[in-house]
């Protein structure tokens, strides 16, 4: 053996070194004999163009508790060469720090901002008028919902609910008290109410999957644990493999994800899986699909705003349609943290920098328009609801308005897990115990009590589903519902009697959105006709009646009802196919909308119309 | 062998090599061989370097000490010269690292010095009489068969059983810091330091690959010497059934290329074995015996402290016929063997007297805790919950019953592994052959006595390891004895039967750990990297990464109810597994959210890294509703909430997630 020792010791060095010397120099395909794959060129950093304007179309404004409106401006790029933002302000005193400034107003105020460059080039301009005491309206909250009224003013229902909640075949109407005493039958609700506290539904556990996120609410239903779809499956020893979307009324449908999937989100016809190498999703007929995304792991959890996907890599964040082979690749350098992406509505936002040291960057989809936010600081859980891009940071919940006006901070400490958005309210889980709840469109806040630790697990379709864990007792899933449902997108600002049609809405691509101090909805549907769909909400039992008339001057009313769908409640129904106007002047067509409650709870949802291209 | 033979040897080799790389080009299996040297090779040559400087050593300390052991059996002089070397190797690198001197350049040093001597030396040269035997009998290839796969698992990453929490963390402290983890707050600090010590020669010298390769060899010296063994009790025809007996088995394929602390125990098992029937042949002549078992039994309580559990059977088995029989120079005999009793503790001083300063026990932390005495019950090593079929005489009673009959299910239940059916089946002609066979009564005895010992307190296939080739050869002793009662014309026809059944057993046995090992060919050759393997076969890897990736090595990780650290470089507190005492006492004393915080504060920890665990009621069934209450759901519940409160959460995969503490 002594002898032999030097000579083995010889023998591997040499063949050792040979061996390993042709092994770098062969790829690794051609030595297990695999199909060549080509990786793509990592992208470069996200270059900060120069900007050429002004992200949104107003200033963000914020008002101070004295009075004082804070106002800020994004850049669409980096701070041009020379160039510098100018504030002027007419009724009241301007102080202003760059692309933030400070309005103590005395009366009806205007803010107009420029970017101007070499002091002579205005590249963008944007201005803001308000007037003192609130930006934009004053808004009432009656515990069920918030409405915009003159100050003063009261929001009722009649006839008032027991204890808060409607009983089956019960029809309420909204009316607005006014100052002077008078009333007003339906003024301007906010979309969606707030979260009652009579509608617990408990499932015994809360923490039954091998994933912290599950079971969670994704759309209508939960995707929960074990192929049976049961919540109170033993925790320890769950798989993704092992996964079931349970929604009202239906069996429990088993989800078959690609392997070592655990991320899911909502989809539009299911859910959608993004695992490592693979994005899959199903539907509710069972199928699934998986496809191969590449051998690098994608980061974090993936978003989806129910249409588009999105997922971060190192290099770069891919945004597609969920059953699109086709991604646009953005340019980014996501940060590695649980969720670094968000994407809605034609905008996504990105966690972005290395731990410790991350900004959010808000960009469109097409790549052509982005702003880092630079005064928001370690942000997370970034995410959409309608035109609103919300994210926390450790002091609280922060949104801005993607068309511009209003920007919100609402000190809170948040427990884990992302906030989610219920129709006009943004939620999220308060550290210790209670959910905290801000209104987008008016700011205000409210609190309510939940019980032991929380932690929020998805809002849709006026449900909320939270995992508790009181002090003395054992983990429970909690389901939570609105009392009262109303379907008003704030800020769908009408043109007389006419609703604009604008992107986003509740859930759809193109909404139509309730006029004013009406039930009566009127609208153009345009020369391309459409299909009219109303969404259903998921609440147990029938459904609630929706009868729709269109009609006009010039056409035979029709009357519809919703049409039975397999897929069940919580879903767009359709209604009623709308045909193409001829070519004369067009017509004037009205649809009048009545409702009565379901079983647990009232609602009308929202009535959207599709245009003929989108009509599945 | 001849240098010319060898030589050609070598030639060809390399020729067939050249040939396979070029000629094959693309064809896989040959470049998953290129790979294989290339990736693994140099950390098995780093662990052949360890053992060779130990044989090295050894060689001379044998000579001197045992002039005449082994005489007539080559391979199992070697292992004995091995064994001895290794004692010596790694009581030096013990004694470095407890004054922090166990570095790179020392262990180059340690195992040069005796590699130097070992390239010049004389060769071994066999006495005429030797007995060769046949070494390489169709039961040699079906034993290679079973255990190659292994070759494949040495390459892969250190993630079996402890191995990814506190072995391969334990030696990249000691390659760091040149000494041992002294940190309370660390499990791997109360960890005997033998093998580590010896896992840091073969690193220091090749890479942490070595570990494994190193904790291979030495388990394949235990098997062989239980195939010494077997032969010298039973004769000749035992070596055969013992190999697929011993190799027949799913827990010993699992952890025979793992670095673990079970069966590398089994060379000095087999060696105190073997000199102890040297010794009971001539019970008043214990010659430099005494000395070489003080040093075998050191070796092994160095590296874990249950090692006397299964040696102190063998002195006792020495003893009792020097107590029984009044032989010549018993007095002086008896004297020796207490004083080769004793002097193992000399060598587990360093890592005694270390817990003692460091955590206030020897024996910490399986004992000295410190509990509240009201939750006694609940803050100690739970046999129930740990061991499966529990504690007690019940129990310990059943565990040959669970041990070799209950089958996959014991395996994948509850995670102890098990050993094939063969002990039950040849326990009648084992009975049978100890009645003509006077030296297998001895170890017999010593094994009955080990196994029991094992049965109360351990139950854990895993740690009946270094017993297991004792066990085997005498199954496979009482195997041949059987089949001695078979009639002369049917007893061809019955040993080939025999031996297709050992064979068709052992493979069945064997099938999940092969499968599992050849899951690994992958990075063993090269194909996958480390961190890939790991992605597969744990679901922390993710975790893991994002940790290495996001976090400073200089800052502090405080593990919630985590178990998977493998190459993480930070400090980390209260890693554990099962369950979790010292961190369930911590958060217990903690009393609060708060107050768990400020322990977080005061330890420095940025990060958190939480599983979802839950504790089965039904598991501990020796504590109160109360008891269990505040040891175990009470501590879940404030380790909850201190994150809810406290800590804002930055990744999460699976059950996992990592937490930053908010210290403002």
């Amino acid at each position: 053996m002594g002898r032999l020792l030097p000579i083995l010791f010889a023998w591997a060095a040499l063949t050792g070194c040979v061996a390993g010397e042709l092994r770098d120099l062969t790829p690794r395909e051609v030595r297990l004999g695999l199909p060549r794959s080509s990786e793509p060129r990592p992208l470069d950093p996200p270059e900060e163009r120069e900007a050429r304007g002004f992200l949104l179309g107003t200033p963000l404004t914020e008002v101070g508790d004295d009075g004082s409106v804070r106002l800020e401006v994004l850049l669409a790029g980096s701070m041009p060469r020379l160039a510098r933002v100018r504030w002027t302000a007419e009724g009241g005193v301007l102080t202003d720090d760059g692309l933030t400034a400070t309005l103590v107003p005395d009366g009806p105020w205007m803010v107009r901002a420029e970017l101007l460059q070499a002091e002579q080039r205005v590249l963008d301009r944007i201005s803001m008028a308000g007037e003192p005491g609130g930006i934009p309206v004053t808004a009432t909250w009656n515990r069920l919902l918030v409405g915009r009224l003159p100050a003063g003013g009261e929001l009722e229902v009649v006839p008032p609910l027991v204890d808060g909640a409607m009983t089956p075949g019960q029809t309420v109407s909204l009316r607005a008290r006014l100052p002077d005493g008078t009333t007003t039958p339906w003024s301007t609700a906010t979309a969606g109410g707030l979260l009652g506290a009579g509608d617990l539904a408990p499932w015994p556990a809360a923490r039954s999957c091998d994933d912290v996120a599950f079971p969670a609410r994704i759309g209508t239903g939960h995707v929960a644990c074990g192929a049976d779809g049961g919540l109170t499956t033993f925790r320890s020893r769950t798989r993704a493999e092992d996964l079931a979307l349970v929604r009202p009324g239906s069996q429990p449908e088993p989800i078959t994800p690609p392997a070592g999937a655990s991320s899911v989100v909502e989809g539009p016809d299911g859910g959608i899986v993004v695992a490592g190498e693979y994005l899959g999703g199903w539907r509710d007929d069972g199928t699934s699909f998986a496809r191969f995304l590449g051998d690098r792991a994608v980061r974090g959890r993936p978003a989806s705003d129910g249409i588009t996907v999105a997922f971060a890599r190192a290099d770069r964040v891919e945004v597609g349609a969920w059953d699109s082979p086709a991604r646009v690749q953005l340019p980014a350098r996501p940060a590695d943290v649980e969720r670094p992406v968000a994407v809605g509505f034609g905008w996504v936002a990105i966690v972005e920098g290395r731990l410790g040291h991350e900004r959010l960057r808000l960009q469109d989809t097409a790549g052509r328009r982005s702003a880092t936010l630079a005064t928001t600081l370690r942000p997370r859980e970034p995410g959409f609801a309608g035109t609103w891009a919300w994210w926390l940071t450790a002091d609280g919940l922060e949104a801005l308005s993607l068309e511009g006006r209003a920007r919100i901070r609402s000190p809170v400490e948040a427990a884990p897990g992302r906030p989610a958005a219920l129709d006009d309210w943004l939620l999220t889980a308060r550290r210790g115990s209670g959910l905290h709840a801000v209104h987008l469109p008016t700011g205000l806040t409210a609190e309510l009590p939940t019980g032991g630790l929380t932690q929020l697990r998805g809002a849709a379709a006026g449900r909320a589903t939270t995992a508790q864990q009181p002090a003395d007792g054992a983990d429970r899933l909690v389901g939570w519902s609105t009392a009262l449902r109303l379907f008003e997108e704030d800020g769908g600002a009408t043109s007389g009697s006419i609703p604009r049609q604008r992107a986003g809405g509740h859930g759809g691509s193109t909404g139509v959105l309730l006029p004013e101090g009406e039930r009566t909805l009127r609208f153009d549907p345009g020369p391309g006709g459409g299909t009219l769909e109303a969404w259903i909400s998921d609440l147990p039992g029938p459904w609630a009646a929706i009868e729709v008339t269109v009609g006009g001057p010039d056409t035979t009313g029709i009357r519809a009802t919703p049409q039975a769908s397999p897929e069940g409640p919580g879903r767009w129904v359709r209604l009623t196919e709308l045909p193409a106007a001829p070519r004369t002047p067009i017509a004037r067509r009205i649809v009048d909308l009545t409702w009565t409650a379901g079983p647990e709870g009232g609602l009308i949802d929202a009535i959207r119309l599709l245009p003929p291209q989108l009509t599945r | 062998m001849t240098r010319q033979r060898a030589g050609l040897i070598v030639l060809c080799l390399a020729w067939f090599g050249v040939i396979a790389m070029f000629a094959g080009q693309g064809a896989r299996p040959l470049w998953l061989m290129a790979g294989w040297i290339t990736t693994t090779g140099p950390g098995l040559l780093a662990a052949i370097a360890v053992l060779g400087s130990a044989w090295a050593w050894g060689r001379p300390m044998r000579r001197w000490m045992l002039p005449t052991a082994g005489a007539a059996d080559r391979i199992a002089r070697g292992i004995v010269d091995c064994t001895l070397g290794l004692v010596l190797l790694q009581s030096v690198a013990v004694l470095l690292g407890t004054v922090g001197l166990l570095t790179v350049p020392a262990a180059w040093i340690v195992v040069g010095s005796g590699l130097l001597p070992l390239f010049a030396g004389p060769d071994d040269r066999p006495p005429a009489t030797e007995d060769r035997g046949r070494p390489f009998s169709g039961w040699w290839i079906a034993a290679a068969a079973l255990l190659a796969p292994a070759l494949l698992a040495i390459g892969g990453p250190l993630l079996a059983a402890d191995e990814g929490q506190y072995h391969r963390r334990f030696v990249e402290f000691i390659l760091t810091h040149g000494s041992f983890p002294a940190d309370a707050e660390d499990a791997p600090t109360g960890f005997a330091q033998g093998m580590h010590a010896l896992g840091t020669l073969g690193a220091a010298i090749g890479s942490i690959g070595a570990l494994r390769p190193l904790a291979f060899l030495m388990g394949l010296g235990g098997i062989l010497m239980g195939e010494r063994l077997a032969q010298r009790l039973f004769g000749r025809l035992a070596g055969g059934p013992y190999l697929l007996i011993v190799c027949g088995a799913a827990t010993a394929l699992r952890v025979v290329p793992t670095f673990n602390t079970d069966l590398t125990l089994a060379p000095f098992v087999g060696v105190a074995a073997w000199l102890a029937l040297d010794w009971a042949r001539e019970p008043g002549k214990p010659a430099g015996r005494p000395w070489a078992l003080a040093l075998v039994g050191g070796g092994a309580l160095s590296i874990k402290f249950t090692a006397p559990l299964f040696l102190a059977p063998l002195y006792l088995v020495v003893a009792i016929p020097l107590l029984l029989k009044p032989v010549a120079g018993r007095g002086p005999a008896l004297a020796r063997l207490a004083a080769a009793a004793v002097i193992p503790l000399l060598f587990a001083l360093p890592w005694l007297v270390k817990n003692q300063i460091t955590a206030g026990h020897p024996l910490w932390p399986i004992l000295g805790m410190d509990a509240p005495s009201a939750l006694e019950a609940a803050f100690v090593f739970n046999l129930t919950a740990n061991y499966g079929p529990g504690g007690g005489l019940e129990a310990a009673a059943r565990a040959p019953w669970d041990l070799f009959a209950l089958g996959r299910e014991f395996d994948r239940r509850l995670y102890l592994g098990r050993f094939n059916a063969w002990p039950l089946v040849a326990l009648p002609g084992l009975f049978l052959a100890l009645r003509r066979r006077p030296e297998a009564r001895t170890i017999a005895i010593a094994a009955a006595l080990g196994f029991v010992l094992w049965a109360g307190p351990l139950r854990r296939a895993v740690y009946l390891l270094p017993l297991w080739p004792l066990l085997a050869a005498l199954t496979a002793g009482g195997i041949v004895e059987m089949m001695r009662l078979i009639p002369q014309p049917a007893l061809n026809p019955a040993s080939v039967a025999g031996a297709i059944l050992l064979g068709a057993v052992a493979t069945a046995e064997a099938a999940a750990p092969w499968s599992a090992h050849a899951d690994l060919a992958g990075v063993a050759c090269g194909e996958q990297t480390l961190e890939e393997a790991a992605e597969e076969a744990i679901p922390d890897a993710r975790l893991l990464r994002w940790l290495r990736e996001n976090t400073q090595p200089d800052e502090t990780i405080a593990m919630l109810w985590g178990w998977h650290a493998w190459d993480l470089p930070n400090r980390l507190l209260w890693i554990g597994a099962e369950d979790f005492t010292p961190l369930r006492l911590r958060i217990h004393r903690a009393g609060s959210a708060e107050g768990l915080k400020h322990e977080l504060v005061d330890r420095d920890v940025r990060w958190i890294v939480h599983r979802d665990v839950l504790f089965l009621r039904g598991a501990y069934p020796m504590v109160s509703d109360d008891q269990f209450k505040q040891a175990f759901t009470q501590p879940l519940h404030i380790a909850d909430e201190a994150l809810n409160r406290y800590a804002t959460r930055r990744f999460a995969h699976g059950p996992l997630t990592v937490w930053e503490l908010d210290r403002k």
